[in-house]
């Protein structure tokens, strides 16, 4: 028998590579029979550059007879476009969507996308893998935790699947040499899950409380990054880098053993709130240039509202401390949460501008499947559009004309405020 | 918002612009020396006590980090590069040249203002053609010179931001539309409408301003208004500068409260009225406003 062939595509942004399809190939590959009748490639195309009739002729041209994608909010328009022709070019393909965007809201992307095969919710490694067992004909689809699916013109919703328990049980796609390090875009995860509970964030509500990856292939990962050449700055995808002391102190630990070369940790995400003169310390023994952190609002309400955990004196302590000692801080606002007002949200960006972090990102809130913002859009007042990138387009004090003025108010402010010179 | 240490460079101009607010004053032009001390005149007072435990006396937190140049026309300075230079070696994160533009349609000159450190242009247009602009400026050439300018800065391949000022006066306000469709054209990134001429009528002038506001948000430019009151900014409020910045500019003006502020419910934050404008024009067009839904965000924000 022929192996099957399966191609893992990602869309990225920003010449990124998708760590999750590293994810999925390594873990399957840990299957036998998956290893002797499948090949499992990845592609990463980078969305902003690449057009549709590019992706469809790499797939014409490969032919094969599985793709899986992972969609995010930002790619998945582009995504259908592409599933769509493929699927009328070529029937018998089969297509399997995985990632944040799909996955909490399987059944509605079915309905909607004849092409699409089966949806994949929540974490992928296992179930992905147990699909290309039922596509070898060695498992029942119906077995399968965390899919939706059609059969005839039913669509199907299997039980959920619970995340792994041990991620020891996925191998690195790094130390495997699935993926290969490239300076800027490389990503090390050492946990998943998050301590908070943002209202309006994917993570906190699907992957409640912290899985770690065993500590010595964390140590064994950031050995192979730091070792390899030509990386100049690589970073972490963990949600909160500073999340627990104790841990931090043992990876900066290793980060600068292994860190023989001067390597920079760019864009690390942290709370800034539990920042002190010791974490900075750690930030630069561990070569951090620059960090990322809300606080989103700055406003009692809407930060009540979205559950979301903020100390000004705190923040504003350590957007100082940071600063001060070298470390460029990029903090966030959100436009159009729930409880703020136009007026509300420019008290916002003035507390941020006092405290002169080296960057103010602004974005507008994204009423992403899965949150609790999401789910219970009535109760907060919120409508959206449907479509993703899912925008909000009105909250109850803050109608859509004036969301309108605030993002092109940003947009002047992020011009004025972020400009850079040239290097 | 933003702050700006904002910095005279001199009275000196290329332009004799009708309602210059400069042009009967006899400013010195301060030498480099004394610029170069108002640019180290920079930090607060007292230090704030220090943020590090140990970390030796504290810091000297800068009071601005930001600096505006503005005259007269700060490009007629022989020396401004080098005072750019020095903004920038000082610390200064954004210096921005407030100016006509005339000077940037020399290219090796602009390319000069931003190889020294300069990003922030914001640069006076008083009207879509040079009929206007130039009338005036008192300048003939000075419409071509300053939308040459314009485009000069547009070809700079570094990250810039672009404000226009638009003066509105009774001999322009009619061209209000057509200037801002002209500076939406040359993809900037604000606009400013202020209001100059306190013999032009508020009533006049606000249905013009009603659709400025609406083209620039059409085509996705921030804009803002200055000198004009609350109450005839009702529905616009978004758009008051005042709101974000205050009320002091390096304009000289004398606000006034009219008969009805009294009652307005924005009379503890309003300064009311330019007073010379009131001597014209008397009450006639105010009346005050008794309720909004922003009041109370608005108050908040200034604390």
């Amino acid at each position: 028998m022929d192996k099957k062939k399966v191609i893992l595509i990602s869309l990225n942004w920003a010449n990124h590579f998708s760590l999750a399809s590293g994810y999925l190939k390594a873990y399957a590959l840990k299957d036998s029979f998956v290893r002797e009748n499948a090949v499992i490639e990845i592609v990463d195309f980078d969305s902003e550059v690449i057009s549709i009739q590019q992706v469809v002729y790499y797939l014409s041209q490969s032919r094969p007879d599985i793709i899986g994608f992972s969609g995010y909010c930002w790619n998945i328009v582009k995504i259908l476009d592409t599933v769509r022709i493929i699927k009328t070019l070529y029937p018998h393909i089969q297509i399997i969507l995985g990632g944040p965007e799909a996955g909490p809201i399987g059944a509605k992307y079915l309905e909607e996308n004849h092409c699409i095969d089966v949806v994949v919710n929540g974490e992928g490694e296992v179930t992905f893998a147990e699909l290309l067992k039922y596509y070898l004909g060695q498992c029942r689809l119906e077995e399968i935790k965390g899919v939706t699916y059609r059969v005839d013109d039913q669509i199907i919703e299997n039980p959920p699947r619970q995340p792994i328990e041990d991620l020891s049980e996925i191998p690195s796609p790094y130390l495997e040499g699935i993926l290969s390090p490239r300076d800027k875009v490389t990503y090390i995860e050492t946990y998943r899950g998050c301590v908070f509970r943002c209202r309006y964030c994917f993570e906190g509500k699907n992957l409640p409380g912290l899985r770690f990856f065993p500590e010595e292939r964390v140590k064994k990962e950031i050995e192979f990054v730091l070792s390899h050449p030509g990386i100049k700055s690589f970073h972490f995808v963990d949600t909160v880098f500073n999340v627990k002391k104790e841990r931090l102190e043992k990876i900066v630990d290793i980060i600068s053993r292994a860190n023989r070369f001067g390597i920079e940790l760019r864009t690390v995400e942290i709370i800034a709130e539990f920042v002190d003169e010791e974490t900075v310390a750690l930030f630069k023994k561990a070569s951090v240039k620059s960090v990322e952190t809300g606080p989103q609002t700055v406003n009692k309400e809407t930060l009540k509202n979205v559950n979301r955990y903020y100390d000004e004196e705190k923040f504003k302590s350590a957007v100082r401390l940071l600063e001060d000692n070298g470390i460029e801080v990029t903090t966030d606002l959100i436009i159009g949460l729930p409880g703020d007002t136009f007026f509300k949200f420019v008290n916002s960006v003035k507390a941020l501008i006092n405290m002169r972090p080296s960057t103010l990102v602004f974005s507008i809130l994204h009423v992403l499947p899965g949150t609790i913002l999401y789910e219970q859009s009535h109760k907060f007042g919120l409508t959206f559009d449907d479509k993703a990138p899912h925008l909000v387009l009105s909250a109850p004090d803050f109608p859509y004309e004036e969301i309108d003025k605030a993002v092109i108010m940003a947009y002047s402010l992020d011009k004025e405020y972020n400009i850079k010179s040239p290097l | 918002m933003i702050r700006y240490k904002e910095i005279f460079l001199g009275n000196q101009c290329n332009n004799e612009c009708i309602y210059c607010p400069y042009r009967y004053k006899t400013f010195s032009n301060p030498d480099f020396d004394s610029i170069i001390n108002a640019l180290n005149q920079n930090v607060e007072n007292p230090p704030i006590p220090p943020l590090v435990k140990g970390g030796g006396g504290g810091f000297l937190i800068k009071k601005y980090d930001s600096v505006a140049f503005y005259g007269g026309e700060p490009t007629l300075r022989n020396d401004l590069s080098g005072i750019i230079l020095a903004a920038k070696r000082k610390g200064f994160r954004r210096i921005k040249l407030i100016t006509n533009g005339c000077a940037f349609s020399d290219i090796q000159f602009l390319l000069e203002i931003a190889n020294a450190g300069c990003y922030l242009f914001e640069i006076k247009i008083w009207g879509s053609n040079p009929d206007i602009h130039d009338y005036l400026t008192r300048t003939t050439g000075s419409f071509q010179q300053t939308i040459q300018g314009i485009e000069n800065l547009q070809r700079l391949s570094c990250d810039k931001f672009i404000c226009i000022r638009i003066p509105m006066c009774c001999q322009n306000y009619k061209d209000l539309e057509a200037t801002v469709t002209a500076a939406l054209g040359l993809g900037i990134n604000r606009i400013i409408l202020q209001f100059q001429d306190y013999h032009l009528s508020l009533k006049d002038v606000l249905p013009h301003i009603k659709n400025a506001v609406n083209l620039s948000i059409l085509n996705r430019v921030w804009i803002v208004t200055e000198g004009l009151p609350f109450c005839i900014m009702q529905g616009l409020e978004h758009h008051m500068s005042e709101i974000y910045y205050g009320w002091n500019t390096f304009f000289e003006k004398v606000f006034k409260h009219h008969q009805y502020c009294q009652d307005c419910i924005y009379q503890e934050l309003c300064p009311g009225v330019e007073e010379k404008y009131l001597e014209q024009f008397r009450n006639n067009e105010f009346s005050p406003v008794k309720e909004t839904k922003y009041l109370q965000d608005i108050l908040a924000f200034h604390g």
